[in-house]
């Protein structure tokens, strides 16, 4: 998952290093339209529904965060 | 850092905040007659039996030196530029507290009885305020006047005359000069001459109109002049009330001034205070419009010694001698 | 002349100050409570029976939502062994349901409030031009209601915290002084910033002591707040205001020097009252959220609006933006359009969908009159068509051999972006959409002044002296080399002299304090002093 999440992004913004950044959306690096286009994405790659109370700074601060609310979101599923 | 270092370095900066504002203040806040006038008064204050107040038509035409001549007391000039009717009447009020006041002559400016919104609410002035002497009248007039938002104008002068920063190099020349520091008239065009006159020959030969009806007069303006008349009656004292003249074309151009002339010829008769309106005195014709004022409404040094022949005799007359030295229209 | 700077407002909140400091923590809530309502009717001089109301309708249905989140947790928890997950699902679903139903009564009531006062007006006029086009000439009387003050402002607030409840970001408030002190604040009742519960009402459980430091940061604040809205936008005003008024009087040079003053009257204001309103709430202890970031040094218009009015875009993002993106209808789309391989129109249909909906609304906030919602739109347009052209408009770059990354360019697309701004003002500044069209035709007929001479290049100020015109020019430009540094260094200016010597913080203390009481224009019942020889 962790790839393909990864390749996901940089191909959405090339210039951040996503393997070693943590705070992602705390730090202002991803902006709403970088989120807008990730959420379809991800939906779409991992079959999953992401709702608004997703979208808080822990889900999507690194890669890690987005890994387990896809991980949460399968689960409840 | 302990807390006796915390608060001197605090009081340091606040003893040279105050320092820089009284320097800021000494800076700005212009030469103004008050310097004069109050060391005036205060000098004279025991020998004051007669009190001049009104506006700047008043200012500099009304002598006291002349006056004390022919009527025979000791008078001073309290008027002020833009004075309003309320104002002079808490002068009167302080001289009246502190003086032995017999006499009070009050000088009217039409303007002020015309129906216009900056007449109609004149806030705190800190000049009438410095002028007041008597504990009981300051605070009588603060009640009245007083705004919260006036503590910042009082506590910092400057701020009313920020816009004569250019002119704060002089200024201070000025304050620091001999003349200033002992109160000896300025080597100056309009320059204080004694107890609240000021002379000037300045003169300026155009005109200017003053397009106003005077149809419809301020009933506050009488309002307050009635309640000047019951303070006079109240404390013995005599009022007297008047109106210099203005030159011709100026005259010409104010629409119903018969109206306002009638008005207080009315009211002077049903108070019983006698009033004068030197535009209509017979000997009119002999100030010229083109020397002796220094613009379209205001005596200069010259007019004032030729109006201050009438003045006395028209206030020493009878009142049947002074009827005959006026030439009002009739109806 | 504000609230904030009147003597008055002064003299009660040091009293706060005294009292605020000296009680028990318990206590420090109810008395800003207190305090918070008696300026509410200091200023507005009526009772604040709206804003009771919204807090109480606030403050239940957070509770019943709480409830219900609760019980289905406990419901769950207890009966976990003996669903099936198809059954859990089907009670999730119902709890749900409840849960969005008690949300949405709460938000429905709140904002109706707001949509009365504010837009009733507005939707008669249109209703009864709508009817005269279909030939029905109905007559209605204008309402011409007087919002309850700060309306705008408490009704985003608490319908932010009844959200956050709902998605379970934060837990329902028990204490209802505290929430209502949430709502009704005083510093931010006014104007704003509109605050988030998480980050606002966190503090009002701390113990807040005086701090000699806190008490300079806020006074240094203040003044500064008082510099920008007192001296800047106050005098440049009857500028700004001549010739929105009256652009026909005016030449084209005029109106384009009017308008360029008009973005910086508008920041002067806007930001210094959000300083001032900052530094009381800073002496206080309690930190509001920032509302500006030196806007005008944005190279884009998208970055202009973070920067500017921060929390009010910042609201639309997290509860309007969103939602509207992420919901069914939306991400049913944009999933239809990548499964039909148009992955670039998946991204960008739901986005300019969502953005289409924020600006407008965000235009009908700013007033209920169809400029500021053309202004709104047009704003949003713009932003739309940056991204959809963003590839192409960098292929231009490349070919024109522009370096991009150079300082000149970002000069040129600062300036490019403040008279985009600027642009964008012409619409909703003038009076109608014809006399804008008419304005900007003037402006661009005839863009030379005619005369250089200051009276023509700054009428209306001018008419105040030539001491005040240069003071507000100064003023203005210590504005921009203060931004300048905080740009450049990314650190407050203020913050920085705070780390200085006591010399230097006095002095700055001492010029700024003085620069403010000379220059500060005074309320209308100014001293009558003054020195004039003639009568007037």
């Amino acid at each position: 998952m962790r790839e393909q999440i990864l390749e996901i992004l940089q191909e959405l913004r090339p210039d951040v290093d996503f393997e070693n950044e943590t705070a992602l959306i705390t730090d202002g690096i991803l902006e709403s339209f970088d989120i807008v286009a990730l959420v379809g994405e991800l939906s779409d790659a991992f079959g999953v529904e992401l709702h608004v109370a997703d979208l808080v700074p822990d889900n999507f601060n690194s890669v890690d965060g987005m890994i387990s609310l896809i991980e949460k979101l399968r689960d409840d599923e | 850092m302990t807390h006796i270092k915390r608060l001197s370095k605090l009081a340091a900066v606040i003893l040279a905040a105050v320092i820089v504002g009284g320097l800021i203040n000494f800076a700005l806040v212009p030469v103004m007659y008050e310097h004069w006038a109050q060391h005036d008064r205060n000098g004279y204050s025991d020998r004051i039996d007669t009190l001049i107040v009104g506006d700047s038509l008043t200012m500099y035409s009304v002598q006291p030196s002349l006056l004390d001549k022919n009527a025979k007391c000791f008078s001073f000039n309290s008027a002020t530029a833009a004075q309003f009717l309320d104002e002079s009447y808490y002068l009167i009020k302080d001289f009246i507290a502190r003086e032995h006041i017999k006499t009070v002559y009050l000088g009217l400016d039409y303007y002020r009885f015309y129906n216009v919104e900056a007449n109609d609410e004149n806030g705190l002035s800190d000049i009438i305020l410095k002028r007041l002497n008597d504990p009981g009248v300051k605070a009588e007039y603060l009640r009245e006047k007083f705004k919260p938002d006036d503590i910042f104008d009082l506590l910092f002068r400057s701020r009313v005359y920020s816009d004569k920063i250019t002119q704060a190099a002089s200024n201070v020349k000025t304050k620091l000069s001999y003349e200033y520091r002992h109160y000896l008239p300025l080597n100056e065009e309009s320059s204080y001459y004694d107890r609240g006159f000021v002379l000037t020959y300045r003169n300026e030969p155009e005109t200017e109109e003053h397009d106003i009806d005077l149809a419809n007069l301020r009933t506050a303006e009488f309002d307050m002049l009635k309640k000047t008349v019951e303070l006079c009656a109240a404390n013995g004292v005599k009022l007297n009330v008047f109106h210099t003249p203005m030159k011709y074309a100026r005259m010409d151009s104010i629409k119903n001034y018969g109206v306002f002339l009638n008005a207080m010829l009315e009211m002077s008769e049903s108070c019983g205070f006698r009033y004068c309106d030197f535009n209509y005195y017979r000997g009119r014709g002999g100030l010229s419009d083109d020397t002796c004022f220094i613009n379209s409404s205001h005596l200069n040094g010259r007019g004032s010694e030729i109006f201050m022949d009438w003045f006395c005799k028209a206030f020493t007359a009878s009142d049947e001698e002074c009827g005959g030295l006026f030439d009002y229209p009739t109806g | 002349m504000t609230v904030f700077t009147s003597a008055g407002f002064i003299i009660l909140f040091v009293l706060l100050m005294i009292v605020y400091f000296v009680v028990p923590k318990k206590a420090q809530t109810p008395i800003l409570l207190a305090f918070s309502y008696g300026f509410y009717f200091m200023v507005s001089r009526k009772l604040p029976v709206y804003m009771l109301i919204t807090t109480a309708v606030t403050y239940l249905s957070a509770l019943l939502l709480q409830r219900i989140t609760d019980g289905q947790k406990t419901y769950l928890d207890d009966k976990k062994a003996e669903l099936t997950g198809d059954e859990k699902k089907e009670i999730k679903r119902k709890f749900e349901k409840r849960r969005k139903l008690v949300l949405v009564i709460g938000l429905v009531i709140n904002f109706s409030f707001l949509a009365f006062f504010k837009y009733t007006d507005f939707l008669l006029d249109n209703a009864c031009s709508l009817l005269a086009n279909l030939g029905l000439n109905v007559e209605h009387q204008a309402l011409n209601l007087v919002l309850p003050l700060g309306i705008s402002f408490y009704t985003f607030q608490s319908t932010g915290y009844m959200i956050d409840v709902y998605r379970k970001k934060v837990a329902a408030e028990r204490n209802l002084p505290k929430l209502a002190l949430f709502v009704s604040y005083f510093p931010q009742i006014i104007e704003g910033p509109i605050g988030r519960f998480d980050r606002l009402a966190s503090q009002f459980d701390q113990k807040h002591s005086f701090s000699f430091d806190r008490l300079k940061k806020g006074i240094c604040l203040i003044l500064w707040g008082c510099v920008k809205k007192l001296i800047i936008a106050d005098n440049l005003a009857p500028l700004v205001n001549g010739i929105s008024e009256n652009y026909s009087q005016f030449g084209g040079s005029q109106i384009l020097i009017g308008m360029l003053f008009y973005g910086i009257q508008l920041y002067a204001d806007f930001s210094g009252y959000m300083d001032m309103a900052s530094g009381y709430s800073k002496i206080l202890g309690i930190e509001i959220a920032e509302n500006f970031r030196r806007p005008y040094f944005s190279t884009s218009l998208a970055e202009f609006w973070r920067r500017w009015h921060i929390s009010l875009c910042s609201w639309f993002k997290d509860y309007l933006f969103y939602p509207v993106f992420m919901s069914k209808g939306l991400m049913k789309l944009g999933k239809k359009l990548r499964a039909k391989g148009h992955r670039e129109a998946a991204k960008n249909v739901p986005t300019f969908i969502s953005m289409a909906v924020v600006w407008f609304l965000t235009g009908l906030w700013h007033g209920a009159c169809w400029p500021e919602i053309v202004w709104g739109f047009s704003n949003g347009l713009i932003m739309i068509f940056s991204l959809q052209f963003a590839k192409a408009y960098d292929g231009v770059n490349k070919a024109l051999r522009i370096k991009t990354d150079s300082a000149v360019w970002k000069c040129f697309r600062i300036v490019r972006t403040y008279l985009l701004v600027t642009l964008l003002n012409f619409i909703c500044t003038f009076a109608t959409f014809r006399d804008s069209l008419s304005a900007f035709a003037i402006m661009i007929k005839n863009p030379v002044p005619a005369y250089l001479s200051v009276s023509y290049l700054f009428p209306g100020i001018i008419d105040r002296g030539i001491v005040t015109l240069a003071v507000t020019l100064l003023a203005c430009l210590t504005l921009f080399f203060v931004s300048l540094y905080e740009e450049k260094k990314n650190v407050l200016l203020y913050e920085a002299i705070m780390k200085k010597s006591w010399i230097v913080q006095g002095l700055v203390f001492i010029l700024l304090l003085f620069f403010v009481l000379v220059f500060a224009v005074g309320g209308e019942n100014g001293l009558s002093g003054g020195f004039m020889y003639a009568q007037f």
